[in-house]
Formats: C-alpha cells, structure tokens, sequence
C-alpha cells in the first residue's frame, strides 16, 4: 500500500517538474529536458525514499534552484537571438555593399526602389501645387511668401458673443497677413447681411434709393404682398421703419407701432425701429420655401432655406455703414431674444425675432482674404448668392456698381471644379503608383533572387554556425527593409526637390511663394502625405516581393538531394 | 588552437563537475552526487544550475558527451554521460595549478590556519 503511494507521489513529483521545464528557453528544454527529468527523478528517489528528506523543505531548493536557473537561461537565449541577429544583419546588410558578387545588384535593387518611390511621389507634390495655384485665379486661394491660403469659415445661425469676438479677431488677423487656416462654428450665430437703413439720430438724411422689399422692386409689391394694416415704410432719419408679415407679428406680439429695442452703439445713440405695417405674402417675391430664388445654385444657402422656412421683416434696404455690420448690434439681436422669452431662451430654429431679422445668410466659407477683409469694412457688397440675388435686381447693382459675373456662382462653381479637379488627381495618382509598383514588381523579383543567390555562400556559413532557416530570412528581410527604408528616405527627399524644381519652371513669378509652402517637405502637404502613403505602401509591396525572391532562393531544392542521395 | 586560459579562473559549479568528472565520466543525477560529496556538502548543485552549467561547459568545450549509456540500475533507461576534453583537463589543471600557488603563497606568508589532526575523530 505504501509502495502504491510512492509511486503516485513520484509520478506527480515529476509531472509538476515536467511542467517547471515547459518554462526553459525551447533550445535548452530541447536539448536537455530529458536528462533534467531524469535527474530529477533521480534525485527525488534519493532525497525523499531513500534519505528521508521533508517534502517541503525539497520542493524549495528545487524551486529556488530551477527559478534561478530559468532566469539565467532565458537572460542567455535572449542575448544569444540578439547578437545572433546582429551578426546576420552585419554580414548579409552590410555584406551586400562589401563584396563584389552582391555590390551591383544591390545598387540595382536600391535605385529601383528609389526610382519607384519618386515616380510615385513626385507627380503628387507637383499636382497639388498647381491645383491649388491654378485656384488663384478662381480667387480661392491666396498666396503669399510662406503661406498659402485659407478659407475663413463662419458657419452661421445665431450670433453670440464669443463668436463675434473670435471671428472679428481673424478678420483682424487676416488683415495683418497672418494668414492661416480660419474655421468658426457656431449653431447660434448668423450675420444679416441685408442692410437695415438706420440712419444715426442726427446725421444728416442720406440720399435713399427706391424702396425695395427684400430685394424686390417696389413695383411688385402690389401684386406679391398684401397690406394687412399700416403701410408700407419710407425712410426716415434715426427711425427704422418696418413691416412685418402676419406670422412673424403673431409670434412676437408685435401690434403696429410697437418698437424693437435695438442696444446703442458706444457713443451712439440707439436707433429705433418701428412696426409701421403689417402684411401677408401672396406671390413669390416671399416664398415661405425659397426655391424660387436661383435653383441653378443649389448652395447652402438654398438647401438651408428649403428646410427652414422663414418669414421676413420688410425693411427699406439701404446699406447702414456702422450699424449694418457692427457685431455688437448683431449680439444686441440675442438680448433682445431673452427679453422677449423671459429665462427661457427659445430653440435657435423656432427663434422668432430672428426669423425677423433673418433677411440672407452669409458663407463667408469661401472668401478669401481680399474679399472678405473689404466686405467687412463695407468697401464692396456681400458676394454671395443670397445678396448677389438680391443685387441683381436694379436699381440696386447699378448704384453699387455689382457685376453679376462676380457672383458667388463663381466661388461655388470654383469649389465644385476644385473637388473634382482634386478627386481625378488623386485617382490618376493612385492609378499610376499601381502601374510603377506593377513594374517594380516585375524588376525586383529576378535581381533581388539573384542577390539572394550571390549570398549563398554568406548564408551557407550562417546556417553552419547554427543559424535556423527562419533567422537566416529574418536577416534577409531585415536587408530587404534597409534597402526599402533608404529608398523611402532617398526617395522622398529627391521627390522634394524634384517638386520644387518642376513647380518652379511652371508656375508664373507672382504663384511662386506658393511652392515654398507646400513644397516644405514630403510630409507637410496634404497631397504629399497621400505620395507618402503611395511610396510607403510601395515600399512595402516591393519587401514583399523581395522577400519571397530571397526566400526561394534559400529553399533547398529537394531534387539535388535525392540525386545525390540516389549518386 | 584553443586555450584555457580564458577560462580561468573557473566558477565553482565548473570546478566542481570537472572535478566529479575528472576520474570518470558521469551521468547527470552521479556529477550531482559526486559535487555534493567532494564538497563535502558545501555545494549543492540542484538540476537547473547542473544543467545550465554543462551546456555552457559543453559550448566551451570543457567537455563532452560520452554518448548514450542503458542505467545499470534500470535496465529500460538509457543515460547521457558526459566526460572531460582535452582543453577540460587542461583548464582544470591550470585552476588547481592555480589554486596551489594560493595554497603555497598563502603558507609562505603563514596565513594557513593550523589544523589538528586526531585520529579517530
């Protein structure tokens, strides 16, 4: 009985060591595993049967022994793999350029990398300079010495004062030619860009053109617009005469007479505006939906105004000066929206005295700087679709001198032209990278095998010095990625310099400060990180290739063996 | 040709299998036994270290397997013995050589401790 238990006691002993030798390095449990066992068992017979030993006081020496032991022999295999690697890379990398048999093909191998990489990368930097410069001319983009261009982007629904603050610091930026790029968004802002004829108390009267109503010619109000009660407003000095439709004074509680208080400029005093009429829309001067306006241009003005029909304040529309573009003015707009809906701010799309305010929207998105500093200091009319609509309409863009060709179409058709100019770029790009990496692949496989087999030598030692197959292609992918590594590197650079040189002879003098920006560097342009992309995936097809060259040649061939065997 | 002398001195696990082999080749579980013995206790070599320290040995060419023997003591076992090489004799010559001279420097300069030797005891 106590024999059985020995038996059971050793066979669990030894499976328990059995496990401690899965923990050694594969080579050494490899080599010595089974000796170890039966040592083990050896000494476990003795220890424990034989001498008496405590099991316990047994199991910690052989723990405390085989844990120093693992340790050391993990420590030694990983110092081995490292300097085993390093031996292979010195001797097969390095090799390549050392002896005379891998030299050439070697220097074969690299310029063809190199020649792939600029092929590929190149034509994108070169594209992306003159599509953006060709945009000059579009007015889109602005060059300058060391930067290029910029959209100031104000996506605009309601206007709070950060945002007014932020963008007038840009417009402040742009105007000091710090050019970078500028993006706004705010659910709550939005500019009327539709001057309301306030004349500052005390100035004297203006010269007012016809009465328009929202863009429209006072001749087709008797048939559009239908005067519920009060009167059409004229113009008058320090009074803001208005009409509303029924709508709007329904929303507001707006009884005719009443005033929308507008906060005083600083130094100023507040003008005042007045509900002097109130009508209904009958024809399509107003439509609730403005599809009516220009459905050639279905910018976003026009998708905006589709789905959020709108009901207007009528305003005599003479450009204002200070008051028509004064963000403080605008701001006052949101004040005057929590008088009226107490604590309790209305949701921006249900807001009803903006809907009396809102008279066009502005996308100031695609000005450039020129544009967009000169509308805001009123030097020239709000080029978009919304005014352009409204200034064509005489006598308006006669007194303003308007050119309709200058349009927003312009700016919207430019941007269409641009996306599309951008996209077939890009796909004629990846398409010819598909080409070079098609070539490539076709010049890499033979000369990098025949490399592979100009080493054989090389390799052969290696493997006698006991190097595994799978390290001795380890090395060689390791050679293939420096050769990658070198041509993305050389590559990149001469694609660079290649760019520039390209653009400069393309370009006219006045674009040229373009290049230096977006020819900085491979990595900075955006086109240039889609090259980069194109030789970086390159780069890796052509390892690929190479190291499947290099491993067939490396595979013995089973024939010779069975020829020599049957010799 | 290959030399010891790199080798020496011996770290005391090598010293102490060259020692156990010295006299005959030994399998595993025996040079265990006969270090425990020839140190008189001192060291106990536990499997992982004895093994560790044969393959460095055996990389270094301080020995050498004697090839696969059956274990008289179970006739269904066969057991790996390993014996000295010439450079193993050799280093482990040079590091008794070496170890005499400490032993003779040592006496020279009466650092020895004095033993007394009684028979029976």
């Amino acid at each position: 009985m106590k024999q059985q238990q020995d038996v059971q006691r050793r066979a669990r002993a030894e499976r328990v060591y059995a496990r401690f030798l899965r923990l050694y390095p594969c080579a050494h449990r490899r080599a010595f595993g089974e000796p170890m066992l039966q040592a083990f068992r050896d000494h476990y017979g003795d220890a424990i049967e034989t001498e008496g030993e405590q099991t316990a006081r047994f199991w910690l020496r052989v723990v405390g022994d085989e844990g120093k032991s693992l340790l050391r022999e993990h420590i030694a295999a990983f110092a081995e793999r490292i300097w085993f690697m390093k031996m292979l890379f010195v001797t097969l990398t390095l090799g390549l350029w050392q002896r005379r048999q891998t030299r050439r093909l070697a220097l074969v191998t690299q310029l063809c990398l190199i020649a792939a990489v600029l092929l590929v990368w190149t034509p994108l930097l070169v594209g992306r300079v003159l599509l953006v410069t060709s945009q000059l001319g579009l007015g889109l983009v602005q060059s300058n010495s060391g930067s290029v261009s910029y959209y100031l982007s104000a996506e605009v629904e309601r206007p709070t004062n950060q945002f007014v603050s932020a963008f007038m610091q840009a417009t402040a930026d742009i105007a000091a030619d710090d050019l970078h790029a500028y993006h706004f968004s705010s659910s709550r802002v939005e500019i009327s860009t539709l001057a309301l004829a306030l004349t500052p108390v005390g100035a004297s009267a203006a010269p007012t053109p016809a009465f328009l109503l929202d863009g429209a010619p006072a001749a087709r109000l008797a048939t559009d617009l239908r005067v519920v009660e009060g009167r059409l407003p004229v113009p008058a000095v320090g009074v803001l005469e208005v009409v509303v439709t029924l709508a709007t004074a329904d929303q507001l509680h707006l009884a005719l007479g009443a005033a929308l208080p507008i906060t005083a400029l600083a130094g100023q005093q507040a003008p005042l505006v007045r509900v002097v009429g109130i009508v209904q829309t009958v024809g399509t001067v107003f439509p609730t939906k403005r599809t009516a306006f220009d459905p050639a241009n279905q910018d976003n003005v026009w998708n905006y105004a589709q789905s959020h029909p709108l009901d207007y304040v009528l305003t005599s529309d003479e450009a204002i000066g200070t008051y028509a573009y004064d963000w403080a003015q605008i701001a006052s707009v949101q004040q005057f929206f929590s008088q009226s809906s107490g604590n309790t701010p209305l949701p921006p799309s249900e807001n009803p005295l903006w809907q009396a305010w809102w008279v066009g929207t502005t996308e100031y998105a695609r000005m450039d700087a020129q544009d967009l500093t000169a509308f805001l200091s009123h030097a020239v009319p709000d080029p978009t679709m919304r005014l352009n609509q409204l200034l064509g309409v005489p006598p308006l863009a006669q007194q303003t001198g308007f050119v309709s060709a200058d349009t927003s179409t312009g700016f919207y058709q430019g941007n269409i032209d641009y996306t599309d100019q951008v996209f077939q770029a890009l796909l004629s790009v990846w398409l010819f990278a598909a080409i070079v990496a098609g070539l490539l692949v076709g010049v890499l496989g033979p000369v990098t095998g025949r490399l592979a087999e100009r080493q054989q030598s090389l390799i052969a030692a290696q493997r006698d010095r006991g190097a595994s197959r799978g390290r001795v292609v380890g090395a060689l992918a390791v050679q293939a990625l420096t050769l990658a590594g070198l041509a993305l590197f050389a590559g990149g650079l001469l694609a660079m310099l290649v760019a520039r040189a390209v653009v400069a002879a393309l370009l006219p003098g006045p674009a040229r400060p373009v290049v230096d920006t977006l020819v900085g560097g491979p990595f900075d342009a955006g086109l240039g990180m889609t090259g980069g992309i194109a030789a970086v995936l390159l780069s890796l097809a052509a390892v690929l290739v190479m190291l499947c060259a290099m491993r067939r040649a490396t595979t013995p061939e089973p024939t010779s063996d069975h020829q020599s065997a049957s010799g | 040709m290959e030399t010891e002398k790199p080798l020496i001195p011996l770290t005391p696990a090598v010293f102490y299998i060259l020692l156990a082999l010295a006299s005959s080749e030994k399998h595993g579980y025996e040079i265990m036994k006969q270090v425990k013995q020839d140190s008189q206790g001192q060291v106990k070599m536990g499997t992982g270290t004895l093994y560790g320290s044969l393959k460095r040995m055996l990389a270094d060419g301080l020995i050498e397997e004697a090839g696969e023997k059956p274990d008289p003591t179970r006739a269904d076992e066969r057991r790996r013995y390993y014996r000295l090489t010439r450079l193993g004799r050799r280093a482990f010559a040079s590091e008794l050589q070496r170890y005499a001279q400490v032993v003779s420097i040592a006496g020279q300069r009466r650092l020895l401790p004095t033993f007394s030797w009684e028979p029976g005891v």
